[in-house]
């Protein structure tokens, strides 16, 4: 689905390097690092709203030969922070997420379908008629991410999709989006590595603007994880799960 | 949305009739004389659809700076196009050459439009709040410089005073017939975009990764905005509030998407002018007129105090 | 320096004050107005004036000391003026008189027979009370001139076109329409009126006057006007300079509008 080949894309003095990474469909991959360490940068480029140079396959195609419409029916982003300046319900807001489909003029009945059922899927159909700003943080970011999967895009990409969630709703969208990615490619932002390594099989790992590891979870290990985050980690493994917990800040590790 | 389009396009007739019955002269429908008829026909009904159609444009432009300004106090005045506009227009009045005011305003407002935005936009992108800033000064610069005019020239001071208060006195089939024009031909592209507008109130990201141009969109709406300013500054002075106003009012009424916005807006814009319009010539006896502006503007501003105390969070909700 | 011949100083000082503000007439007059200059010049007292407007060339090599609504203080203060002519109270308020420590004449005639007052008035203030009643006689005189007419037209001013304003009965121009044996027919107890074309258009004048000048710079012509369409006065120009001011002109104008009904009656 995604080919990337030799990315470079610069931003003041931040440089993001990625030299080569294939992504398929039926993937669900969570990127990790450090604040500051590239991933919303990394997703940016792919999703088309910063310039980078190098070689770039979105769906068998060059991604700058793609028509812009149909870049954004490919691929949908949840950006990390979002903000809303006009009192739109919840309904609407979902809505707008089926954008790309539009003549610009009107939504249709297709949309407005694909809408209820995704409200639905997100268990925010209660909220549809309140209004999006006088929800709580929480609900907020699923409404968000209800914005981003109504547009039902082969490719998602969800910076921070579970920042201020509550654990329940986590397990929920986590689940969702394990069975969303069965015919797509998900790539997603997440803080925890212990939800992580816990959840998902794949993992993107930067260290200041580099795609440093491209892991399976069973390639994981506690020196490689202890070097991208700067502390030392420990793996506890229990049958068939992982655990991984903090020993604090580590200088040997840099 | 249905209801409240109906029953603003029947206010609208009932405007226009009203209106257009009454005025300075007293004209019975059924038996009209032929100075009546010729009343009617050449001086109330252009004026009534002028002070209509410019009505509509000052609405929708306001409506459309709001879009792009990101902020729901913008307006023509906010941005400066109004008083570049204006600029042009008291210059036409100095050189002596009043038929081409019209003209000159168009010049003026564009010059402005082109300053604020040349101003505002950073690597080819607009910065709203910087475009806010950039309007507040080409305004106040503007100001001064027709202050300056104004002092320059004692004898036609009345008639600048005049064009920064506003006025339909000189309306034409002409005039009626190019606002017509130009009002159609911007909601026609502006619909286009219903979408689009509703999706600028996101932050830049969200809308960019929806799909929506952005940078694009901005800059036609602003073009658009500048463009109707210039249009009504040029036929009609200057004539405040009726681009914060009406849009406003819109707005309480719980119609906040675009597809809502704008119609309701254009409509209400009418509605509202043609009614300051009927003040404005018949509030004082023996056929003298008051400045349109005036009016609007103690309407507005007695509006807006209104808004002010009671309804303070309507008003900030936009954070 | 002993004392007395100080006391002496002062009150030489003093005498000569008095005399300069009263005994004598004035001698340094600023022209705040220009309607009112040719009349100081027919009073001959053309020597005496040492300011005047911007745009008043009545006299030469006059200082001028900004427009007639902000004349320019410190000029006003540097001409130490003795008599200040001004047009209206609202123009030039009493206050700043004061403290300028002058006289000022309020120069504002509203109709011919003030004018002729005015004149007098001035004369009397200037000590030239012959060439004061010189003048009203040949004035008055001028206004022999006038012929009656069969009817009586009426008339509309215009003052300006954008926004389209007319003289109302308080302007000198409503009185120069009745000594020339016509109608104003707009009433309103005001110089300037705001007016809506309608109202111009069922007031059906036969005689519609536009003014063109400072005023009214490059007027379209009313037949020209969309909303004229209807209008079926006759349309005259005339200049600005000749009518709209209240001066000596104004009774020239008189004669020549008293002409122009004549044909129009005809």
């Amino acid at each position: 689905m995604i080919n990337l080949k030799g990315i470079v894309a610069k931003q003041g003095g931040f440089t993001l390097k990625v030299d080569s990474l294939s992504l398929s469909r039926g993937e669900l991959v969570a990127v990790l690092g450090n604040n500051g360490s590239g991933k919303s940068t990394f997703l940016s480029v792919l999703s088309g709203l910063k310039p980078f140079r190098g070689k770039y396959i979105l769906d068998g195609r060059e991604f700058g030969s793609l028509p812009a419409i149909e870049r954004h029916r490919l691929i949908s982003l949840l950006p990390q922070q979002s903000s809303l300046n006009m009192p739109f319900d919840v309904q609407y807001v979902v809505l707008t997420g089926r954008y790309p489909y539009t003549d610009g003029r009107g939504y249709s009945s297709k949309d407005m379908e694909c809408t209820e059922e995704t409200l639905r899927r997100l268990d925010i159909y209660h909220l549809r008629h309140r209004l999006f700003n006088e929800l709580s943080g929480g609900e907020r970011q699923r409404v968000l991410l209800a914005r981003v999967i109504n547009r039902d895009s082969p490719v998602m990409l969800l910076d921070e999709p579970l920042s201020g969630v509550d654990l329940r709703h986590q397990h929920e969208i986590i689940d969702l989006l394990k069975e969303l990615s069965s015919d797509k490619t998900i790539l997603l932002v997440v803080h925890d590595i212990s939800l992580a390594v816990r959840e998902f099989k794949r993992f993107l790992f930067f260290v200041k603007g580099t795609l440093r590891y491209d892991l399976y979870r069973e390639n994981l290990d506690e020196e490689r994880l202890s070097e991208v985050f700067q502390v030392r980690l420990r793996f506890i493994k229990n049958d068939e799960s992982l655990f991984v917990y903090s020993e604090g800040k580590n200088r040997e590790a840099l | 949305m249905k209801k409240a389009m109906y029953s603003l396009i029947l206010l609208l007739i009932l405007m226009v009739v009203l209106a257009t019955l009454k005025g300075a002269v007293s004209i019975d429908l059924f038996h009209m004389s032929n100075t009546e008829r010729d009343i009617l026909l050449f001086v109330r009904l252009p004026r009534v659809m002028l002070s209509g159609l410019v009505g509509s444009a000052l609405a929708l432009s306001g409506l459309l700076f709001q879009y792009v300004m990101k902020n729901p106090l913008a307006d023509s005045f906010t941005t400066g196009v109004s008083a570049s506009s204006a600029m042009g227009a008291v210059v036409a009045i100095l050189l002596g050459l009043g038929f081409l005011i019209p003209l000159f305003a168009l010049a003026g407002g564009i010059t402005g439009l082109v300053i604020v935005y040349k101003i505002s936009s950073v690597r080819g992108r607009v910065q709203p709040i910087t475009m806010l800033l950039a309007g507040i000064v080409l305004s106040t610069f503007s100001s001064a410089t027709i202050s300056f005019m104004k002092f320059l020239s004692d004898d036609a001071v009345s008639s600048i005073i005049f064009w920064l208060m506003g006025g339909f006195q000189d309306a034409s089939v002409k005039k009626v017939l190019a606002l017509l024009v130009v009002v159609m031909l911007s909601f026609l592209l502006v619909r286009r975009h219903y979408l689009g507008l509703d999706i600028l109130s996101f932050d830049d990201t969200t809308a960019l990764s929806s799909g929506v141009e952005v940078d694009r969109l901005r800059k036609e709406a602003f073009f658009l905005a500048a463009l109707l300013t210039a249009f009504s500054v040029g036929y009609a002075g200057i004539i405040g509030f009726v681009g914060l106003i009406v849009p406003h009012v819109i707005r309480l009424m719980r119609f906040v998407k675009a597809s809502e916005l704008v119609p309701l807006s254009i409509l209400g814009g009418a509605v509202f002018m043609i009614f300051n319009d009927l003040l404005s010539r018949t509030l004082l006896s023996e056929g003298q007129e008051l400045p349109v502006g005036i009016i609007t503007s103690s309407i507005g501003g007695l509006f807006f105090l209104y808004l002010l105390i009671k309804r303070k969070r309507e008003l900030y909700y936009f954070d | 320096m002993n004392s007395r011949l100080k006391g002496v100083l002062i009150f030489a000082v003093m005498m000569l004050f008095f005399f300069a503000s009263n005994a004598q007439a004035y001698q340094r007059i600023v022209v705040l107005y220009a309607a009112a200059s040719p009349v100081l010049k027919e009073l001959g007292v053309s020597d005496r004036v040492v300011g005047v407007t911007r745009t008043d060339h009545t006299f030469k090599g006059v200082r001028s000391v900004g427009s007639h609504l902000r004349p320019n203080m410190e000029l006003l203060k540097a001409l130490k003026p003795d008599l200040i002519v001004a047009g209206s109270k609202r123009a030039f308020p009493e206050e700043i008189s004061k403290r300028l420590r002058t006289d000022v004449f309020y120069y504002d005639p509203r109709s011919l027979e003030d004018i002729l007052f005015k004149i007098k008035a001035l004369g009397k203030l200037l000590k030239r009370q012959k060439r004061a009643e010189e003048l009203i006689k040949r004035l008055k005189g001028k206004l022999q001139e006038v012929k009656p007419l069969k009817g009586k037209p009426t008339v509309v001013y215009e003052i300006m076109e954008r926004p389209l304003k007319v003289a109302g009965s308080k302007s000198i121009i409503n009185s120069i329409i009745a000594h020339a044996g016509g109608e104003n027919l707009v009433k309103v107890k005001k110089k300037h009126v705001l007016i809506s074309p309608e109202r111009v258009i069922s007031l059906n004048p036969d005689v519609y006057i536009y003014q063109v000048g400072p005023m009214n710079k490059k007027p379209t012509t009313p037949s020209e006007r969309p909303y004229y369409k209807s209008l079926r006065a006759k349309v005259i120009k005339v200049d600005e300079y000749e009518f709209a001011r209240p001066g000596i002109n104004a009774f020239q104008a008189v004669v020549d509008l008293n002409r122009i009904f004549m044909e129009v009656i005809k």
